[in-house]
Parts: structure tokens; C-alpha cells; sequence
């Protein structure tokens, strides 16, 4: 049953475009991080297929006060996009103290099995969804990321919610004159929403890889922006 | 496979992962007296030192951001929401017996793994406060007692490991203090928003982020907030939502900080 909503889902997505399968690319990114334009540290995302599915590995080292958050994910998806793992991983160095959080997401059958620490349990969710990893990308590449294409589709990460998904849309705005590094660049502006509320602006150069990323928080602007 | 560089949208998470760390480490140190260049402040226009004095204010609060929202809390009421010119702007009464916080006190009682109320330090670490007759102050006490290093710049860390370390901010006093009512069956929450700070730095009247808890003890919902024992002043906080402390960036949460904006904040009378 669940399988077959899955596809209901992709194809309800994708629309005519539903056969055609867009090629997901290998790489990594490595970004600055700024917190209202001071550098706090960086990031680095990275693509891979391992063992016949994807692999999406995102990295993120912030200091502030002397103190340093690294935030590692990892999300596998088989080829069609169906979840298979997710791992966080928290670890704070607070002085000569560190301290760290994982948490664990198996995908079976329609069920999560979750893992925090040293807590297991196992989560019914009826409704399909696909993990934040390479589905919108696929989508977006198959539309060209043409002016005002949308994405949507249901996810799940238990960093945000252990229990439910929640809805995730991105939109492409079209080409914008934007500050990147103190220089002004045109690139293509997608914004990206989580349960209607806008997440983060996304801003891609001619070959589609994203120059800035930026997000503001409690009125404070982070930016990412691409080595 | 051919390796080639694409727009790289994958990763919504880490952006909230990015989210969350800032925001809890821009919060508030215990000790408001020092001065600290993360801590992002919103200066509060046309103040007056009676506010200090005051049981109850009344705050205007204009955001750039439409979705801007705020919740009835323990100690707050929203007297009235607006859009105008695209601002969104919400009139505020704080303190003075506006007790306007809902919620089954039933619902406030659960483990997580922020939590760790199962755990064998939160259990003997809670068993050995003394309740007397104020039991949210004394829970006040022995976490102020048991983080004994400000530090700012952390991010939501688990009850035990805060326990461990002993150091923190306004965020590890508040996923403590909820730890240690809970454990004691008084139900508790976790609430993100801002306390207005006389003198702050080289600044004055500034309302600065901050976190705290709210305990429903006696009948109602009251303000529990464990970096200042017995001294919090209601009338002084905005809350601005609650965190469930079951997860690093629970949705409700995110989507209320992501809709924060640019804030102006008026004293607009008692």
C-alpha cells in the first residue's frame, strides 16, 4: 500500500515528466558559513552512489563564543527515491569537553525505526514520503528550473519531527542581480518552504550550481556562500 | 558516473541544522551583565523605567515578516494582530495577571531524549532538590546551582549532558529546569522569546533572545526561569513560541523563529 502511494506521490509530482528520469550528479560542495556577515565556519555537501543508492552527505562546523557545533547528516534513498536511512550526528566542543547527540532513522516496510542514543522505538507512517536527499533536485533538473516551477512533496527528518512529515516545496523566482562576496552576479533565485513557511533562498549560476545560500533566523541573516 | 556540478538543493537539513545552532547560541547568557558581541539584541523604543518597576507592560511589536505570530503564555495575552504595508503588527499585554497560556498539563510530562528523565543523573539530580513550599524556585536554585560556567555560544544539548558539563546559557537552564519539574510530575515546558534587559553592554533597555521554561503548578501556567532564582519579572518577557524538546528543531519551533523578521518593539503603556 505504501509503495503504491509512494508512487501516486512521485507521480502526481513529476506530471507528464514522470517517465523521464533526470541524471543525479556526484560531487562536492564546500561553502562558507556568515552569521550577518561575519564568517562562523563552513559546510561541505557531498553526492555519491553507494551500493546502488544514493548518498548525500552534508557536513557543517560553526564556532561561536569559542564554542564548536559540527552537524553531520547522511541520507541514503535507493535510485527511485525511496528513504532507506538518515543519521545526524550533534558533537559540541565546549572547551576541552565534547559532547554529542546521534540519531538514527531505518526506513522499513512503512515503518521508522528510530534510534537516539540509547532509545529505540518504532514509528507507523502512513503517508508516503521521501527524504530531503536528491528528489527535488531530480524534479527541478527535469523542469529545467524554468521561472516558476514548483516543487512539493511530502518529508521527513527527525531532527524536526520524529513522528509525522511535513510539507517541503522549493520555487524557482527566475534570474536576480545578487551580492555574492561583494560581487554583483545574475543568478537564478529558488526559494525553499517548509509547511508553507519560507526556509531559504537558493541562488544558482548558468550551470546551476549554487553560489549563495541564505536564511534568516530570528531576524539574523545566515548566508552560505560556495568556495 | 560522471561527476558534474549542479544547483545543490539537496540538503534543506542542514541549512535547519544551521538554523538551530545560531539560534540557540545568540540566546541569552546566564549572567546578563556580560557583555557579548553573538548576543543579538532589539532595542526597545520609547522606554521608560517604570517598566522595571511595573507588574504589567504593554508592548507593540512590528515585524517585516506577514507570518509573524506570537502565543498567549503563562504570563502574556495578544491584544490585537494587524498587517499594514506588508508588516505584520502585534500588541502585546505582558505580565499583570494575563494568564493566557493553554494546554493539557497532562501533555507535558513525557520523556524525550533532550530529556532524559529516565536517566540515573536526572533522576538522583532531581530527587535531591527540596521542594518546600516553592518548588518551581527551588528547581529555580539548583539549576542555577548546577551550571556554574556561562557559556554562550552552545546549542540545544540533552539535560544530562548539561549536567555533565555544567556550563551553558539560557538554553541549558531551561532544558534543565523542565527536566528536573518533570521528574518531580510537574508538568513543564520550554519557551523561546526575548526578556527586556535594563543595561546590556554598552546598550540600555535592549530585549535580548533568550529561553525559559513555564510550570502549570497551583492551577495555572507560570514562568520558571532558572538563570535569574525568585527575581524574573513577567511583564519583561515576550514569548514568542514553545519548543518541545523532543527533537533539535521541532516544526511548530522553526516555524515561528523562521518568521520572526526584522523586529521594532514600542513600550506602549502598562
Amino acid at each position: 500500500m505504501k509503495k503504491l502511494l509512494f508512487s501516486a506521490l512521485i507521480i502526481c509530482a513529476v506530471g507528464s515528466g514522470a517517465a523521464i528520469r533526470a541524471e543525479i550528479s556526484e560531487g562536492r560542495w564546500e561553502y562558507d558559513v556568515f552569521l550577518n556577515g561575519a564568517r562562523i565556519g563552513k559546510s561541505t555537501v557531498s553526492s555519491s552512489v553507494k551500493n546502488g543508492n544514493y548518498e548525500n552527505l552534508s557536513e557543517m562546523a560553526i564556532t561561536l563564543n569559542g564554542v564548536t557545533t559540527t552537524v553531520t547528516q547522511k541520507i541514503v534513498e535507493t535510485r527511485e527515491y525511496r528513504p532507506v536511512r538518515f543519521e545526524s550526528l550533534q558533537s559540541v566542543q565546549n572547551g576541552g569537553q565534547v559532547t554529542a547527540m546521534e540519531k538514527i532513522a531505518e526506513f522499513r516496510d512503512g515503518s521508522v525505526i528510530l534510534t537516539e542514543g540509547d532509545r529505540k522505538t518504532t514509528i507507523r507512517i502512513s503517508e508516503p514520503f521521501v527524504l530531503d536527499g536528491n528528489f527535488f533536485q531530480s524534479e527541478l533538473e527535469k523542469k529545467g528550473y524554468a521561472k516558476g516551477v514548483s516543487v512539493t512533496a511530502r518529508s521527513y527528518d527527525p531532527t524536526i519531527e520524529t513522528a509525522s512529515t511535513f510539507s517541503l516545496k522549493v520555487s524557482v523566482l527566475g534570474m536576480e542581480d545578487v551580492t555574492v562576496r561583494g560581487k554583483t552576479r545574475r543568478l537564478n533565485h529558488m526559494t525553499s518552504y517548509i509547511d508553507s513557511v519560507k526556509l531559504a533562498d537558493f541562488y544558482t549560476d548558468e550551470k546551476g550550481v549554487a553560489e549563495k545560500i541564505e536564511l534568516s533566523i530570528m531576524g539574523n541573516i545566515i548566508e552560505m556562500a560556495l568556495k | 558516473m560522471k561527476i558534474r556540478r549542479r544547483a545543490d538543493l539537496r540538503r534543506t537539513g542542514i541549512f535547519v541544522a544551521a538554523a538551530a545552532v545560531v539560534a540557540f547560541a545568540i540566546a541569552l547568557p546566564a549572567n546578563q551583565d556580560r557583555r557579548d558581541p553573538m548576543n543579538v539584541t532589539v532595542p526597545l523604543r520609547n522606554p521608560s523605567n517604570r517598566i522595571y518597576s511595573d507588574e504589567s507592560s504593554v508592548y507593540r511589536i512590528e515585524s517585516t515578516d506577514p507570518g509573524f505570530t506570537l502565543i498567549d503564555a503563562s504570563s502574556q495575552k495578544v491584544l490585537s494582530e494587524r498587517t499594514s504595508e506588508g508588516k505584520k503588527i502585534v500588541t502585546l499585554a505582558a505580565g499583570g495577571g494575563h494568564y493566557a497560556a493553554s494546554g493539557d498539563p497532562g501533555d507535558y510530562l513525557y520523556d524525550s531524549s533532550l530529556l532524559n528523565l529516565s536517566s540515573p543523573e536526572i533522576i538522583s539530580a532531581a530527587a535531591m532538590i527540596v521542594p518546600g513550599d516553592d518548588p518551581l524556585f527551588a528547581v529555580e536554585k539548583a539549576v542555577k546551582e548546577r551550571i556554574t560556567r556561562p557559556v554562550t555560544g552552545i546549542p540545544i544539548v540533552s539535560a544530562r549532558q548539561v549536567l555533565a558539563t555544567g556550563s551553558g546559557d539560557c538554553t541549558e537552564h531551561a532544558v534543565l529546569a523542565v527536566a528536573f519539574l518533570r521528574s518531580m510530575r510537574i508538568p513543564a515546558r520550554a519557551v523561546v522569546g526575548m526578556v527586556l534587559v535594563r543595561e546590556y553592554g554598552p546598550g540600555e533597555h535592549l530585549f535580548v533572545y533568550h529561553m525559559w521554561a513555564e510550570a502549570h503548578y497551583r492551577g495555572r501556567w507560570r514562568l520558571v526561569d532558572a538563570t535569574s532564582p525568585g527575581s524574573a519579572r513577567p511583564n519583561r518577557y515576550i514569548a514568542i513560541t514553545y519548543h518541545s524538546l523532543r527533537t533539535l528543531s521541532p516544526l511548530s519551533y522553526l516555524k515561528a523563529v523562521s518568521s520572526v523578521g526584522d523586529l521594532m518593539i514600542t513600550y506602549a503603556g502598562r
